[in-house]
This record gives structure tokens, sequence and C-alpha cells, in this order.
């Protein structure tokens, strides 16, 4: 080829010229494309390379059982979990033969009746349902048959593994997983977001916890045989509640009944007239606004007449006694008299502030409010200082004696697990009055000075008052008992009572506040016929508290010092 | 020159189309591969959603209470198993072993009876004037010394006892040899 170039010359040269010229313009292009081709391969590669991962990424984030997330207690335990449990759905044009095929289904789902399936697979429509939510055993056996009329439907259903233990926390679903209740119904945006599927929620709850609180109470309910019971565990630094067990409960699993009393949460639904518990907040508003001071005595040796009533003493002592005697050996003489100094302006706003007055705060629906006296005057204050005429939930009990020993901190009760900081240890009362920040993120009700003398108050009431059986060897428990008389046709009833114990421990550094409550106990011979809270509801938080003290990590301490104990006179023995 | 540029560009373009359809082969199967794993991915996780589930059912407290109340010997713990640090457990020379006080031990098969000293009328036990609290001697709580180290000391005195009162049996102690050795053993 090169040699005849060469011999190429005139028109011909001139041809391959223009040819020469004309082949440059698909080169060109040829460049030009190639060249967009190069760069956008290196755009792609240096920019664009993470997209086609992010698509993975996310086709595996959405999981297969999707419609509601899990709830988990605080340690990891599974609460509430959905389950793929399929439908089987049938074709009844695709079935040869009825019969048969409904003698096995019968088979493999014993509790379905042959007769009925006969007639579904007899019908003329084209597609209906058998059975819902197939175990996967079962699901696998259907299979197995292999009938192409048969199809199973991907459905999902809501477990609870831990069955009725934390059922009025949770709450329940109904047939189409719509909440009703609970965590359930509060969380549902989240709960329901299937892009979220892969975030379980951490309740504050702990499993163990709640078994204990449950059992001692069923225990305790099943003893005196009382028509229901509550009980919280709540830590005081953070407000997280770690158990909430209301008694009789429900089982989300099995089937509902949405009106009866079972399915109600005691500890949020109803208020309750909290009898001598409420003594707390009657010495506390009285210390705290400095109208009463620790030493002041008052006079309990005579009924109190007022306004044509008689306020009366359950464990009269019929002398003077002074303001922690009040406390420990719970006089309603006392805690009237010391209402009288303090006032009912004063009353009306320590209540307030306690948060009595407003709904508990958690995350709960179906929260009640407290029932207050409908004219609030001097006998209305004396019952309210203590516990008759105001009903609250227990929550707001629990919530109130809370931020009366952590200092004076108003902390809202949540069920969802915190980030578990330095919270308690900045608290700690071992340390100076003066190491006690001010928290601005809570109100504070109390001054740190009355939150401390609360303290010692408290455990006095347990040392040498009613509260007596609560006490554990080496946790420092401290609280308060109550009984009330329960309204019966607008009258007290001398029969039917509440009792209940609000208790905290340990009392030198308050981490936990232990509450029980039951509904109408009869005394039994064991405790002499007689069914007040010293009674029922103490022996209980003691045992709760000697269960979980060790499992939650508290250091039992001997000879803890308990102040005030010149200001108490006791019967020597 | 140029049939050799020619056909190395040909070659060029000819290996570089092998390479650009081995690699969108190998990216398909690839791709296949990966839709597969992920898809088994979702599938073990369903799965292993199951199992939790399961194990949360097979470890509700209430069960486990139960079989371990059947099965095990394990008590739940108690206030006096727990120590704050690691001294306040090893406190062996201080309180040596030979100085513990035993509570009781068993000298034989059947219970004895030692003869005792007549209790006392105690007039402060009875008397139910009103004092201060904080004088009162000690507080409802404060029982006990601990308790560990009495039962842990019991153990060993326990075997002592045993070991002792074995080895002269080969000659048979009669009742008061067995009063007296046991009152020998009490002091």
């Amino acid at each position: 080829m090169r040699s005849a170039d060469l011999h190429i010359g005139g028109v011909k040269s001139e041809a391959i010229e223009v040819a020469r010229n004309r082949l440059m313009v698909p080169a060109f292009l040829f460049v030009l494309g190639f060249g967009i081709l190069a760069l956008r391969l290196v755009s792609i590669g240096i920019f664009e390379d993470i997209s086609d991962q992010v698509i993975y990424g996310q086709s595996a984030q959405t999981e297969i059982v999707r419609e509601r997330v899990d709830i988990l207690d605080r340690n990891g335990v599974v609460l509430a979990t959905n389950l793929s449990a399929p439908s089987l759905a049938a074709r009844p044009r695709l079935i040869t033969d009825p019969e048969e095929t409904a003698d096995r289904i019968v088979a493999v789902l014993p509790d379905l009746n042959r007769t009925r399936v006969v007639n579904k697979l007899k019908s003329s429509r084209h597609f209906l349902y058998i059975r819902r939510n197939l175990s996967p055993t079962q699901v696998w056996n259907i299979n197995a048959l292999g009938y192409p009329g048969l199809i199973l439907e991907h459905a999902e259903k809501r477990i609870y593994p831990q069955g009725r233990l934390a059922s009025h926390v949770l709450g329940y679903v109904d047939v189409d997983n719509k909440p009703q209740a609970g965590v359930e119904k509060f969380f549902n945006d989240h709960l329901s977001n299937t892009v979220r599927s892969n975030e379980p929620l951490y309740l504050s709850m702990d499993i163990r916890v709640q078994h204990i609180v449950r059992q001692e109470l069923a225990l305790a309910m099943n003893k005196f045989s009382a028509k229901g019971g509550a009980g919280i565990v709540m830590d005081v630094n953070s407000g997280e509640i770690l158990a909430m067990t209301s008694l009789p409960d429900f089982d989300g699993n099995g089937s509902l009944h949405p009106q009866s009393s079972e399915m109600k949460n005691r500890n949020i639904l109803e208020p309750y007239e909290m009898g001598s518990g409420f003594k707390a907040f009657t010495i506390a508003m009285a210390l705290d606004s400095g109208t009463v001071k620790l030493s002041d005595e008052f006079d309990a040796t005579k009924p109190l007449k007022i306004g044509g009533r008689t306020i009366h003493d359950d464990h009269a002592k019929e002398r003077i006694l002074s303001v922690p005697e009040i406390f420990t050996y719970s006089s309603n003489i006392g805690s009237s008299l010391i209402m009288r100094e303090v006032g009912i302006d004063h009353q009306k706003e320590y209540l307030q502030k306690f948060g009595l007055f407003d709904k508990p705060v958690i995350e709960l629906t179906g929260l009640s409010r407290s029932l207050l006296p409908a004219r609030w005057e001097e006998i209305q204050s004396m019952t309210v200082s203590y516990g008759h005429g105001i009903a609250v939930t227990p929550l707001h009990m629990v919530t109130g004696v809370a931020a009366m020993v952590n200092g004076g901190r108003l902390i809202p009760a949540t069920l969802i697990r915190q980030d578990s900081g330095s919270e308690s240890e900045r608290y700690d009362i071992s340390s100076d009055i003066s190491g006690f920040a001010q928290d601005e993120d809570y109100p504070q009700v109390i001054s740190v000075e009355t939150s401390q003398r609360m303290r010692h108050l408290m455990r006095l009431a347990v040392e040498y008052g009613s509260g007596g059986r609560a006490d554990v060897e080496g946790y420092r428990v401290g609280g308060k008992t109550g009984t009330a008389e329960k309204v019966v046709n607008g009258k007290y009833s001398r029969e039917d009572k509440i009792t209940s114990f609000i208790g905290v421990f340990p009392m030198d550094s308050p981490k936990y506040v232990v509450f029980a409550m039951l509904d109408e106990p009869v005394g039994i011979e064991e405790t002499a016929y007689k069914a007040t809270g010293g009674w029922v509801a103490a022996p209980v938080v003691g045992r709760i508290i000697e269960k979980i003290g060790p499992l939650l990590g508290i250091l039992p301490k001997d000879n803890v010092k308990t102040k005030y104990q010149n200001l108490i006179l006791v019967e020597k023995n | 020159m140029i049939k050799v540029v020619v056909s190395f560009f040909v070659l060029m373009v000819m290996i570089s189309a092998g390479t650009v359809y081995s690699l969108k082969e190998t990216t398909t199967r690839l791709e296949a591969r990966k839709h597969k794993l992920s898809a088994q991915i979702l599938k073990d996780r369903a799965a292993i959603k199951v199992l939790r589930a399961e194990m949360a059912y097979l470890s509700q407290p209430e069960r486990l209470q139960k079989l371990s109340a059947r099965f095990l010997a394990l008590a739940p713990a108690g206030w006096a198993q727990m120590a704050g640090a690691v001294n306040a457990i090893s406190v062996r020379e201080e309180g040596g072993a030979d100085q513990r006080k035993l509570v009781s031990f068993p000298v034989d098969e059947f219970p004895l009876l030692l003869p005792r000293k007549k209790p006392k009328f105690n007039v402060a036990k009875y008397d139910r004037s009103i004092m201060r609290a904080s004088y009162k001697s000690d507080g409802p709580v404060h029982r006990s010394e601990n308790s560990v180290y009495r039962s842990e000391g019991l153990g060993k005195e326990k075997q002592k006892i045993i070991t002792h009162i074995r080895a002269p049996k080969t000659k048979k102690l009669n009742f008061y040899d067995r009063i007296s050795l046991k009152i020998e053993e009490n002091e």
C-alpha cells in the first residue's frame, strides 16, 4: 500500500485529501464522545460512588416483619415484638376436591370446623380467608400439602412474650394491630413507623423488678383477699419507672375485654384518698415555709373538734407531740394543727407545686386528675393534711415523694430509658449540702435542707412508727404508711379500706421510691384482724426492697444514724 | 506505521470491550448475589426475631423462678452477700478463724439439754415508761453482727468437732462422757 501511495497524484490525490478531511469529522466526534464518557467515568468514580450503596443499605434496613417496632426493657429483654403470622386464604375455583382438601386442612389446624371449611371451599367466591395468624409450624405443614388453591398471605401479629407481666404499661393492640392503650398507643408514631423498624423502643422498666413487685403484690392480695393492688418502683434522680404493676391484670396475647376492671391501670387511672401518706406533704410544706420548726410541739391529748366534726388519732398517744412524733406516730390531730399554722394559701400553693392539682406526667394515655375538695376551708384543709377529702393517683404520690427526698426537684416520671450519666452521683447525699447543684431543668419544690429533714423523718417513721414492718436490714428504708376508708355510697365505710405504703431506700442517699397499695384488704389472724397500711402494705414494700436491693446494686450499710431521734419519745422495752 | 497503529487500536478496543463485558457480567452476578444475601439477611433477621421472642418467653422471670426452685439449690441474693469492695470481704487476720464463737453443734443424733442458769427477772423488760428514742441502746434495725462469718465459721468448727468425736469413738463414749466433752468444747 505504501509504495502505491507514492504514485498517486492529481485528481486522485485531491480526492484522498477530501476523504481525509471528511474523516476528521467522525474522528472528532469519536474523540468528543469518548472524552465525555471518560469524564463521566471519572465523575462517577469520584463523586457518585456512594449512591448505589445507599440504595443497598436502605433495602437492607427494612425488615420483612416491620409493621410495628419492638419494645424492650432497659436491659434489652423483649417485652413486645411483631412476628410473621401469615393468614391462610383460599381460591375455591382452583380447588378440585374440596372435601379432601378440607380434611387435610383440618388435620393441620385441628381447631377449625370441618363443615365450615368445606362450605368455604365449595363457595363460588374468588378469594376468602380461612384462618388468621398461623404459627411457623402450621405454615410449614400447609405448604407441605402443596395445594395451589391455598394461599398464605403475609400478616403480622403482636406478641407479648412476658404475658401478663407488664401488660398495663405496654397496653395492647387490636386484631388489626391498631394500638389501644399504654405505651403502644402513646408512642404509636414511632412504633408504627416502618422506616424505623430497626430502632427498638427501650423502656425504663426492669423486668426482674417488675416481676418481684407483681409477685409480692399478688401474694399480699391473695393473703388479705384484697380486690386489687398497685405498685410502682421509681428512680428518684431520673424519674425512670422501673416497675409499674396493677392487679388484676390481663394478657395482651389473649382475648381482651376493654371494659372489664382488669384493664384499668390503678396507678394512673383512679384517684384514691391516700390517708396518712399525705402527712409527708403536710410536714414538708410546714418545714419548708418556715411556719413550723422541728422542735415545735402540738397538743394531741384530746380529739380535735372543729366545725361540728371531730378529728381522732388512730394510734392515739394522748400527750403533747413534737413534729417528728406527729409524723412517726401518724397523728391526725397533730397534722391538722400544723396545717392550721401553715394556712390554706400555703397548702394550696405547695400541693400545686408538688403537681398534685394537675394530671400526673408519664408517657401513658388515660391519665386521671386528682379529686379536690369542692370547698376549701379550714375543715377541708385539715382533713387534706392527713389525706382525706383529696384523692390522687398513686403516680402523683410517687412523683411527689420522689421530689421530697431527692433534694426537692420535681422530676416527671418517665417510661423511657434515660442515658445513665453522672446524675445520680451529682446528687449524692453523703456529699455536703453545698455540693447540691440547683438544677434548672426541674422546678425546685422544696429546699434541699427540707428535703434532707424529710429523709430523716421518713426513716424515723419506719424505725419507731407504723412502718416498722417495711424495714429491711442494711437497706435504711424510710417511708410512711397510709390507711384510708373508702367512700361507699357517699359515706366513709368502716370496713372497706385503701391501705398503702410509700417507701424510699436507701434513706441516707435515696435512690428508689417503692409504692404498694392494696384495695379493700381484710385483716387476718396473723395481723390481729387489722388491715392497716402498717400491717398490710408495709411488709409488701419491705419484701420488695429486700429482693430488689441486691438486684439493683444498692450497698447495704449498718449503723446509719438517723437525726432527730432526740425529739422522739418511745416506750421503753 | 498506520497498520501497526490501527491494529494496536483495534486490539485495544477489543480488549477493552472484553474487559467491559466481563466487568458488567461480574457486576450483574455480584448484584444478584448481593440481592440474594440481603434477602437472606432479612429472612435471618425475621428468624432471629422469632428466636428472641421465644427466648423472652422461655426466660419469663416467673418460669425461671419455678424452675430454679425445683432444680437448683440457689436462693435469692441477700443483703449480707453484698460487699462494696474486696477489702470488705477479706478480714481474716483480725477476725481469726479460731476467735469465732460457735453457735451450736451437733453432738450426736439426739438433742442434748444442758442445765442453764435460771433467767433473772428483768425489770427493764416490763418497763412501759416513755424515754427518748436516741437513748435506746439499739434500734430495731441493728439486729445482728455479720451473719456471713458466723455461718462460715460454723462449717469449720463442725468438722473439727466431728473428727474430735469420731477419733475416740472406737471405745464408745458413754452418756456422761459425752456431756462432759460437750461442756469442755463449749468453754
